[in-house]
């Protein structure tokens, strides 16, 4: 019973945060089309310019940081998310989207990944990297868990990540919905030549949905960052684990991408605890099984079936 | 029929197949293509003298890029199903390799097949669900699968070889083949030459051949080619297993040529290089891969320069730096080097005169209502959408060489029963029969293939193909050589073809447009286009032909050609149902009208009697005296 607690919160933590990417990729696409394959890397650079402002070039982390030099790497860590985000528009997707020519984005926004993962890859020496935690969990519970019956620990921190999720996905539905902002988008949406005659400025809606998606992406995963290591794949992980869940609702609304968020972080925690039945998993298939659990969905429900008279 | 006459039967069609087969060879081999021939071969021969065992075997592994990258282009330009897997595959055949050498102790020889195979078969798993997909949704499943395949390799190091990946024992020494299908260096760089020539050919000879031209134009316009009863769906896959084969091919070989499997050389990365290779070139293209994995073979030695020349830490900016350089190359590139080169040589060869008019046929005959069996029998057929009766029990009949039109204010169902009658939409109520025969229940496709064509509203041509291929595109239904046999130019296949460019030659005279054959239809003016998509119609022999509003759009002027062209197929004893908002036209064309209001006819006659009835005034002109 407490292991099943254990894995109830956690995976609703990392969930948190593959909910916050999925919307990201949701919005993008229902606005553009667009499936945006390099978010997760651009989130992985804000964590790495957060690492740099918070601990210094040599990305030697004190085991506690004061709040000053933080904020000031969570703001700068924020500024390049959505700079990349709104970078990425302009020289990836634009020039292509105009044309009508898919396979040119495609081959951009892997190829914008690419280029991010190896300038990151450049600048992380060691295989891996604490994230300062600014919050002095650790002094919650014992050195910052809840012991449970047979050894089993919570992180505390796991339900700050896991309500500043609900929160920023609660906010970004909103937001989305009623303000004006959010209509417009949705102006640009279902109509985009209409809109433009309306004398809505489309490119500029379109690259912010672009640094919405890149600003709240990063807030998750900069909010999560200090429970696990930073490695190179952080980012790509985030990312493809927001893609998984966005491809479980069709890149559908906000509150569902979310969900579908939390589920895809329950099965991969679950999968990466138990044994399932005779089949005896573990830590090895916790990337593998939603990969494949998408692939299997994307085949099934024939998403954006090319139309047929 | 003794065997002895059966044998000399079969030996005196081969000889015939196969002078016919030398005489068409003759006339494609020009002195040019024969002399490139030559000095491929040539070096293919001497280049190994030349090299040390080091730098061919880089050669080698250069060219095995090349070949996946074609490979893919299999399935991005011919399929149109953009894959950001092939990395996967080549890692199936690469591993399927490394394994059976050796951990079971397979020959080389054996074990590429085997890599092949596997690598098919998970094109065929991975492709299954992908064809139906939007392309950016293809794009999706293939990078989950890229990712998929290199989380594997990473996570069973024990299987694997993890960082150290696994050794496969390679032949040092001079000479090609090693007995027992080891290959040296030399062997590599002469077998990968060779599979890269093949796979180039069938990648031409495919984009030409009728599947290239089916698939060609479902991926241009997928309504127009599905009122044309071509299903792209099964050939779209057969390019993406033949995709995945080839890049499984190139990973068995290249594995074998450095000597090591390394998990960490298979990662997402590589399908996304392919992917750029192939749009660099020029996706589409024959040789557009190839010139792409050129410039992709040129990055990271530029990438090594420009990273030296900033400083420290070469090796560690080198991957950013090759990245950067191909989003640079995909935006400032476009269509591709290939595509440049192509572009070129149109230009040279100059864009085709524009045709003529439809040449005047002999007199009309019209208004007599022909005798005999009708050939298109509609009866009762009514059409729910939700709770709007869209059709309510409407019958008609077409006659051969009966024009009968079909009018009506708008929203009267008139595409509605058309739909119906192609096979696009089922009737919840009524039967569709040709010839007496119930065909109420069949596919678009098979109703193509039985005799009834249609043409779409809007325009529905392919803006890429010529007009001589559009009619070849749409006589695909009724082919029934496959692909197979179109890749091997069997007699058979090739006779079949020939037909269909004769009768298409004809269609093209008849519709005036013989001198627009080699035009892009996209270049053509609209009415011309229009023009074309009945040619295209046409063109799958129909008994029926079903027309959707064909004047929209069209001048005055090119409204008579129209009416010239379908007096013509009238004439030719074809019965064609006219959807027309332009009463002129019908009255021009048409034998018999059909009147409909709200899903229900309301008038049926000549033209001129259906003109002065009360009830059609009214739904045309409202109510205004009642």
């Amino acid at each position: 019973m407490a292991l099943v607690l254990q894995v109830i919160v956690t995976g609703l933590a990392a969930g948190a945060g593959y909910g916050l990417l999925a919307i990201g990729l949701a919005v993008i696409h229902r606005l553009t089309g667009v499936v945006h394959l390099a978010l997760g890397e651009l989130v992985a650079l804000a964590v790495v310019v957060t690492l740099l402002v918070a601990a210094g070039p040599d990305l030697v982390t004190p085991s506690s940081v004061s709040a000053a030099p933080f904020v000031g790497g969570l703001l700068a860590g924020l500024a390049a998310a959505v700079l990349a985000g709104v970078g990425t528009y302009w020289l990836a997707v634009r020039p292509f989207l105009r044309r009508g020519l898919t396979l040119g984005w495609l081959g951009a926004i892997v190829a914008v990944a690419f280029a991010v993962r190896g300038a990151l890859a450049a600048a992380l020496v060691r295989d891996s990297y604490v994230f300062p935690d600014p919050l002095p969990f650790d002094r919650v519970g014992t050195d910052g868990s809840l012991a449970l019956s047979g050894g089993v620990t919570i992180p505390v921190r796991a339900f700050f990540v896991f309500a500043i999720g609900l929160v920023l996905a609660e906010v970004t539905a909103r937001v989305l919905d009623r303000s004006r902002w959010g209509r417009a988008l949705r102006a640009v949406a279902t109509e985009p030549d209409g809109a433009h005659l309306t004398g809505l400025p489309v490119d500029r809606l379109l690259a912010g949905a672009f640094a919405l998606a890149g600003g709240l992406a990063a807030m998750a995963a900069i909010v999560q960052a200090p429970s696990v290591p930073v490695t190179v794949d952080t980012g790509s992980l985030l990312g493809l684990k927001g893609l998984v869940a966005a491809v479980l609702v069709g890149f559908g609304s906000p509150r569902r991408a979310f969900l579908a968020g939390l589920v895809v972080g329950l099965v991969e925690t679950a999968v990466a605890t138990y044994d399932i039945g005779p089949l005896r998993l573990g830590a090895e298939y916790r990337d593998l099984v939603p990969l494949a659990l998408a692939v299997v969905v994307l085949g099934w429900r024939r998403l954006g079936t090319r139309a047929v008279e | 029929m003794s065997p002895a006459r059966a044998f000399g039967v079969a030996v005196r069609r081969f000889a015939a197949a196969a002078r016919e087969g030398l005489a068409d060879a003759r006339r494609v081999w020009s002195r040019r293509a024969a002399g490139w021939l030559f000095a491929y071969a040539l070096a293919a021969l001497l280049v190994p003298f030349a090299l040390s065992a080091t730098r061919l075997t880089d050669l080698a592994v250069g060219l095995y890029v090349a070949l996946a990258a074609v490979g893919l282009n299999y399935s991005v330009g011919l399929a149109g199903l953009p894959s950001l897997g092939q990395g996967a595959f080549a890692a199936a055949g690469a591993f399927a390799v490394a394994l059976l050498m050796s951990r079971v102790g397979w020959a080389p020889a054996p074990a590429v097949l085997a890599g092949t195979g596997l690598a098919a078969l998970a094109g065929l798993v991975a492709g299954a669900g992908a064809v139906r997909l939007a392309p950016p949704f293809v794009a999706v499943s293939t990078w989950l699968v890229a990712w998929l395949a290199s989380f594997a390799l990473a996570a069973f190091p024990g299987l694997f070889g993890g960082a150290q990946g696994i050794p496969v024992g390679r032949p040092a020494g001079p000479g090609g083949i090693v007995p027992g299908g080891d290959l040296t260096p030399a062997g590599h760089f002469q077998v990968a030459l060779a599979l890269l020539a093949l796979a180039l050919l069938g990648y031409a000879a495919m984009r030409r051949g009728p599947a290239g031209l089916a698939l060609s134009s479902a991926n241009q316009s997928p309504p127009a080619a599905a009122a044309l009863g071509i299903e792209p769906s099964g050939r779209r896959l057969g390019g993406f297993v033949a995709s995945a084969a080839i890049g499984g091919l190139a990973g068995a070989l290249a594995v074998q040529a450095e000597g090591i499997a390394d998990p960490g050389a298979y990662g997402p990365l590589l399908s996304v290089e392919l992917f750029v290779a192939v749009l660099l070139g020029g996706q589409g293209t024959v040789l557009g891969p190839v010139a792409g994995a050129a410039v992709l073979a040129g990055i990271p030695p530029l990438a090594r320069v420009l990273a030296s020349a900033t400083g420290t830490g070469a090796d560690r900016v080198e991957g950013v730096v090759a990245a950067a350089l191909l989003v640079l190359a995909l935006v400032a590139g476009g269509t591709g080097a290939a595509g440049v080169l192509e572009r070129l040589r149109r230009g040279r060869r100059g864009e085709p005169e524009p045709h003529g008019r439809v040449p005047k046929g002999p007199p009309r005959k019209r208004g007599r209502r022909k005798a005999g069996r009708a050939l298109l029998e509609a009866a009762g057929v009514t059409i729910r959408f939700g709770g709007v009766l869209a059709l309510d029990g409407v019958s008609m009949e077409v006659r051969p060489g009966e024009v009968h039109a079909l009018i009506g204010p708008n929203g009267s169902g008139k595409t509605t029963m058309l739909r119906v009658l192609a096979g696009t939409l089922r009737a919840d109520d009524g039967t569709i029969s040709l010839l007496g025969r119930d065909v109420t229940g069949t596919s678009v496709r098979e109703r193509v293939r039985l005799g009834i064509a249609r043409t779409l509203q809007r325009t529905a041509v392919f803006p890429n193909l010529t007009v001589a291929e559009h009619v070849r595109a749409g006589a695909d239904a009724r082919r029934s050589t496959g692909a197979i046999r179109a890749l091997l130019a069997t007699p058979e296949a090739r006779a079949e073809t020939r037909a269909i460019a004769r009768e298409g030659w004809m269609l093209l005279a008849l519709a005036g447009l013989r001198g627009a054959a080699g035009s892009r239809v996209g270049s053509l003016p609209g009415a011309d286009q229009r023009l074309v998509a009945i040619v295209t119609a046409l063109a799958a022999r129909p008994r029926v032909l079903l027309l959707d509003e064909p004047a929209a759009g069209m001048s005055a002027e090119r409204r008579e050609d129209l009416v010239e062209l379908l007096d013509r197929l009238r004439g030719l004893g074809l019965a064609i149902v006219l959807v027309e908002h332009d009463l002129r036209l019908v009255r021009a064309v048409a034998d018999v009208v059909t009147v409909l209001d709200a899903g229900a006819v309301i008038a049926r006659g000549t033209p001129r009697a259906v003109a002065s009835r009360k009830a059609v005034q009214r739904a045309y002109l409202g109510d205004a005296r009642a």
